[in-house]
């Protein structure tokens, strides 16, 4: 159950990361964004 | 976001077959049975933690023996011994239980931080047979989320992530996490099999006090100083400790508490799960050579001695096999002993450290 | 010619020639990027670790494959710590518009402005709070530090100095009980149970969170008056709400609590699920807000320290892969002994700098060894208070740069100048603690 709701938080997260990585006109921050996305799919389909 | 996207897959796929990486160990036909730790709580079904029993029983009456090997992935002495009696071990008198994925669910990841290769491997006559160079705690996949503190039922306190450490979490909760219900199915098969030897197998960094060491539960004072004694005979010199009574969740302490085997823990030194070695390599695991700890040694902060031949995985294992065995002899001359526990066809430490480890272990592909 | 045998036996060090190498590479790397192309320390520490991976395999060709799985698997050390910076920062956007920041200020100020040292004094431990329960500063410096630090720069104390002191306080609290990780990475490492360490890390850090409040802000405050603070404090707030508005902070403190007194119901659920339930209130007491907006802000703001926390656990992967963080500490302990001492002060706290809990791993075993006459105890929270240093320390500093983020102060280097002071008496203070205090009291 605590998991469930877990991945629902990772979900929620990650879609405001990618919010925000579209509104981001700096590189620098989207390689930001990229490197935060990584885990965090990961996590999400509980792979890693 | 596709970069993102393809890193995820790359890596990814490396996770996910290292997760559901299927080790193979050699049952020999009509030798050994096997059972589920599942048996002993149903919760372990279809979890990683489901890890398999295996028996070897003489079908004579007589004294039991428990190897637990595997419970820290990163810590390859105690499989490879484990696996060394599964694939070699005759029983002529009494029962040996052996387990050597205790904690499966620790064998399926690398742990971060640690830059460990997922495999190593060790010759042998037929070839090279790889092993999974697994983690100390159970996979955050399988165990997550994990408590800023975890609490053991007996109110110790312990950081979040020993949650996860399978000898941290003894003697277990039924229906707890995976670690715990794992702890739980091995106290139940030590009591519903009235176990009388419990040996569980570890290694430690060469800078941890408990080194070449074998701790053991108070109610053992009256074996502990013979089998120090017949080990120094057969060269190995061994530390024994007392199990600290408020250090809780280890096996050594809570299946003394909670059952009527009689428990023992044995480590031996593994420069590859220690925080001052080099580079980490798969030799590293296998030889233990370190220059590092060379230079440790010489500065006194080390428990164990290395110099430039290392610690190799022979001498770990041989040293892991004579402490078994030498339980098992001092325990059969205990006046409580009702016939004898035998077992045969086990290399000597000596044997070992001569042939290799390799020469004692099977061909899963026969 | 044996003499100059002699010479080479001793000159051990060229036995790890590479890995020295390596170690400056990556730390040359770290400091170009960050300084030089201005890149933010997130993606400075991916860089040093790649190219500390790729100079590496060419020792190791086997490794060059592996490289993404290692970087990616480094990255998961911190990936719990990322998720509750990631819930706390929510929280704090969503009760910050829903209007209880200011609420709370003004609350605070009325009640207690005639009593200034007593003040400063309180909100430091309200600052270390949720560190002593959490064990990770940042959650001090994103929760309760966001929530003092209007006060504090309304009371007059300058920008700098309020970041100062909440990057502090969030250290104090980090190492204050009954919640002291890396002393419980030390003790796990030396076979210690974590028992008995509540009045040591007491003696340890309160004294010096109460030194490091009132020098770096009570000359500020001698005598306060409220009609000066009018335009800095948003009085005129209670009339906008009402008191339900202090239900997220009162749900929060008591979460934090229970987990104390209830640990097997309250603990599983996890520090990031507590900060997003605290945070539901505020979706009905309060100011009305867009919640999506609020949190894709929230986000926005925490994404830095996230993607930093990430470089980081990349950055440790890459030096335990490829042997550099042996050699440092090789390199460390091998001073001699008086150096010890010298070296004790100064490499925990720097290697803490790229992690606290990392830094205490490492040096804890063999601190805990060559120093076990002064006993383990005094000596794990010794290491553990100069490790905690690390999260001020530039150019990481997680904390401390954290807080001066959420102030808006851009250069991170005028807060540490302000912390300078505070940094010597707590190390001076940590070694007398080890040395004499501790022995004394015993």
């Amino acid at each position: 159950m605590i998991l469930l709701i877990y991945r629902v938080m990772l979900l929620a997260i990650l879609g405001l990361v990618i919010w925000n990585l579209y509104d981001y006109k700096k590189k620098t921050d989207r390689i930001n964004c990229t490197i935060v996305i990584i885990p965090f799919l990961l996590r999400l389909l509980m792979v890693k | 976001m596709v970069i993102a996207l393809v890193f995820s897959v790359i890596t990814g796929i490396s996770f996910y077959k290292m997760r559901n990486y299927d080790a193979t160990f050699v049952v020999r036909e009509g030798i050994v049975e096997q059972t589920k730790l599942s048996d002993y709580n149903p919760n372990l079904e279809d979890t990683c933690g489901n890890a398999d029993i295996f028996t070897i029983d003489s079908g004579k009456p007589g004294p039991s023996l428990l190897i637990i090997g595997g419970t820290h992935g990163n810590e390859p002495a105690s499989q490879v011994a484990a696996t060394l009696f599964l694939e070699n071990a005759t029983v002529s008198s009494g029962k040996v239980f052996i387990l050597t994925e205790a904690n499966k669910c620790g064998l399926n990841f690398s742990y971060p931080q640690e830059g460990a290769p997922q495999t190593y491997h060790i010759d042998t006559p037929f070839g090279e047979r790889e092993f999974v160079y697994g983690a100390r705690a159970t996979n955050f996949v399988d165990q997550w989320p994990v408590p800023e503190v975890y609490i053991h039922r007996s109110g110790s306190k312990m950081s979040g992530q020993e949650s996860r450490n399978l000898n941290r979490a003894y003697p277990g909760v039924i229906d707890g996490n995976i670690s715990e219900r794992i702890a739980y199915a091995i106290t139940e098969l030590v009591k519903q099999n009235d176990i009388t030897l419990t040996v569980d197998l570890h290694e430690a960094a060469p800078e941890y006090p408990v080194n070449n060491a074998i701790v053991y539960h108070e109610k053992n004072s009256d074996m502990i100083g013979q089998i120090v004694f017949e080990l120094e005979m057969k060269g190995v010199v061994i530390k024994p400790e007392s199990s600290p009574k408020d250090f809780r969740g280890l096996t050594h302490r809570e299946l003394g508490d909670y059952t009527d085997t009689r428990v023992f823990l044995a480590e031996t030194s593994n420069a590859s799960q220690g925080r001052i070695r080099g580079e980490m390599t798969e030799e590293l695991i296998v030889t233990g050579i370190d220059k590092f700890y060379t230079k440790a040694t010489e500065l006194g902060i080390t428990y164990v001695d290395y110099d430039e031949s290392g610690v190799h995985l022979n001498e770990r294992v041989g040293r892991h096999v004579a402490t078994i065995m030498t339980i098992v002899d001092v325990y059969n001359r205990m006046p409580e002993a009702e016939g004898s526990l035998d077992i045969n066809n086990m290399p000597t430490y000596d044997e070992i450290i001569t042939n290799g480890i390799g020469n004692y272990l099977l061909n899963p592909d026969e | 010619m044996e003499q100059i045998h002699d010479v080479m036996e001793r000159r051990w060090d060229t036995k790890m020639l590479f890995e020295v190498i390596l170690l400056v590479l990556m730390i040359t790397t770290f400091l170009v990027c960050a300084i030089k192309f201005k890149l933010p320390p997130g993606i400075s520490m991916m860089t040093s670790a790649i190219l500390g991976l790729i100079v590496y395999s060419f020792s190791k060709p086997e490794i060059f494959l592996e490289i993404p799985r290692h970087l990616v698997e480094g990255s998961f050390a911190y990936f719990d710590v990322i998720l509750v910076i990631a819930c706390a920062m929510i929280y704090m956007k969503i009760i910050e518009k829903a209007g209880t920041l200011d609420a709370f200020s003004v609350l605070i100020v009325k009640r207690f402005y005639k009593l200034p040292t007593f003040m400063l004094i309180a909100l430091m431990f309200l600052i270390m709070f949720p560190s002593m329960i959490t064990g990770s500063s940042v959650t001090s410096v994103i929760t309760s530090g966001a929530l003092v630090a209007p006060i504090l720069i309304a009371l007059g104390i300058p920008k700098t100095k309020t970041a100062a002191i909440i990057g502090t306080g969030a250290i104090f609290g980090m190492v204050a009980p009954p919640v002291n990780v890396p002393v419980m990475v030390i003790c796990e490492i030396v076979d210690l149970p974590y028992m008995g360490f509540e009045i040591p890390l007491m003696i340890l850090s309160f004294p010096l969170a109460v030194f490091s409040v009132l020098f770096l802000g009570r000359k500020y405050i001698k005598k306060i008056k409220l009609e000066e603070l009018e335009d800095k404090i948003n009085f005129n707030i209670m009339n906008e709400v009402n008191g339900l508005v202090y239900l997220p902070l009162i749900l929060l403190f008591t979460l934090l609590i229970l987990v104390q007194v209830f640990p097997f119901v309250i603990a599983p659920l996890g520090m990031p699920l507590i900060f997003i339930i605290a945070a539901l209130p505020a979706l009905f007491v309060g100011k009305k807000q867009n919640i999506l907006f609020t949190c894709k802000n929230a986000i926005n703001s925490a994404l830095p320290t996230m993607a930093m926390l990430l470089g980081v656990g990349m950055f440790i992967q890459a030096m335990t892969l490829n042997g550099v963080r042996g050699a440092f500490v090789i390199l460390v302990l091998q001073l001699p002994r008086l150096m010890q001492y010298v070296a004790m002060a100064t490499a925990v706290p720097i290697f803490g700098a790229i992690s606290a809990f990392a830094s205490s791993s490492v040096f804890g075993g063999p601190y805990v060894l060559s120093f076990v006459i002064y006993g383990a105890i005094p000596i794990a929270s010794g290491l553990s208070m100069l490790a905690s240093i690390g999260d001020i320390m530039p150019p990481i500093a997680i904390s401390g740069s954290t807080a001066a983020r959420l102030i808006g102060i851009k250069n991170y280097l005028k807060v540490f100048k302000q912390m300078l002071i505070p940094i010597g008496v707590i190390i001076v203070y940590t070694m007398l603690y080890i040395t004499l205090i501790m022995p004394a009291l015993s």
